[in-house]
């Protein structure tokens, strides 16, 4: 067999190849001293790497939207709300870190040595966060309001334009009543004006049949 | 029995993370934020940067998660957004500076014992990364990502937003580049 591509022994070596595809290089590598030297060269690439590459400390953990925010969360909020509540509240959260940095050493936790920064507890970041979210929620809440109110004159103001033509049809309407009433009691009158004249005149002629 | 929380697959907690539970999703940032925030801090070799971006990645992770079709592939999706979270912020910092300062490049050296092992030194680890830091970004990433991470080519082709043959290339020239560079 002759050699195979160098990639192949890379794959090999990164464990891309099928069991079979393996097995075939195995087999090439045992009778070939240049690819086994090859091989081994690879092999130890990978194995410098995967011991000398650790993953980093973390200067302390992410700290993500607690739980409660969830309870707190009317259920107003359509899914576009939600989203943009989300966001602000990350950002928040974001912030409160930070204030909360500034607030106990004058600058970001970021920015102090890793010791300083491992001083920040996790109370006292859970306290930052929870007053940060509770600020957060109320200023929502606030704007809710805020909201409401501009949205309940406007309607006020809207049912008092379209009510207006109504209002002064009615006005227009009792009054062409009232005349109307006027105009009956008047011929009412005149109505009976008229039958008492006409009692009046049978009385004068008594005889007539 | 349901599984503890913390027990739960990725896929099953970005589920619950879809459906407004943040508790899942603070599964997932314990789970893997380690793994982000070094993985950010090779790439951009600034811890106090790194921290940073690992925020922005879960917060843009959150705020997309819906866009994730398949719940199985949330490792690679995660490293996806850690990849243009990183070089956005690597564009920015080009910007900002006038010129960009390649630094002397390293001349490390790993050797060899006569029965063929690596010479373990105390200092292997800093000729390690020296080696690699010396490697250009989209090489160090791919290398990171396949032998440290143990993603598929088809996976890093993902991340990196590149073809497979691309992806593949990367790793290939990044080992022998890093064999000359150790001096194996």
């Amino acid at each position: 067999m002759a050699c195979p591509d160098r990639t192949k022994l890379m794959d090999w070596v990164l464990e891309e190849l099928s069991p079979g595809e393996a097995e075939e290089q195995e087999r090439h590598v045992h009778q070939c001293a240049a690819c086994a030297q090859s091989l081994a060269s690879l092999k130890d690439v990978r194995q410098a790497l995967l011991k000398q590459l650790v993953d980093r400390e973390m200067p302390s953990h992410l700290v993500f939207l607690p739980e409660k925010s969830k309870a707190i969360n009317p259920g107003f909020l359509t899914s576009l709300w939600r989203t943009v509540a989300l966001a602000g509240a990350a950002a928040v959260v974001f912030l409160g870190i930070v204030l909360g940095g500034y607030a106990r050493w004058g600058h970001p936790p970021w920015a102090v040595p890793g010791a300083e920064r491992a001083s920040m507890t996790r109370a006292e970041i859970e306290t930052i966060v929870r007053d940060a979210v509770r600020f957060q929620l109320v200023q929502q809440r606030q704007e809710l309001e805020t909201t409401n109110e501009r949205l309940a004159a406007d309607l006020r103001k809207e049912q008092e334009r379209a009510l207006a033509p109504v209002a002064a049809q009615l006005q227009y309407l009792q009054s062409a009543q009232s005349v109307v009433w006027k105009q009956t009691q008047a011929q009412n009158v005149l109505v009976e004006l008229i039958a008492r004249n006409s009692v009046g005149r049978e009385a004068a002629q008594p005889g007539r049949p | 029995m349901a599984l503890p929380i913390a027990d739960s697959s990725d896929a099953v907690l970005v589920r619950r993370a879809r459906d407004g539970s943040t508790e899942a999703f603070n599964v997932l940032v314990r789970r893997w934020e380690q793994k982000i925030y070094s993985h950010l801090a090779h790439l951009i070799g600034r811890a106090d940067d790194a921290f940073d971006l690992c925020q922005e990645v879960f917060i843009s992770a959150y705020t997309h998660l819906g866009q994730l079709r398949d719940p199985e592939r949330f490792p690679p999706w995660l490293f996806q957004i850690a990849h243009n979270t990183a070089y956005s912020h690597l564009r920015r910092i080009r910007e900002q500076a006038a010129e960009v300062s390649e630094g002397e490049p390293p001349q490390p050296s790993l050797r060899r014992l006569a029965d063929g092992t690596v010479l373990e030194r105390a200092e292997s680890k800093l000729l390690v990364e020296q080696a690699l830091a010396a490697l250009p970004a989209e090489q160090r990433e791919a290398i990171i990502l396949k032998v440290y991470r143990g993603f598929r080519f088809t996976e890093i082709a993902k991340i990196q937003d590149c073809p497979v043959s691309t992806a593949k290339t990367r790793v290939y020239s990044g080992f022998e580049q890093l064999k000359k560079l150790m001096g194996i």
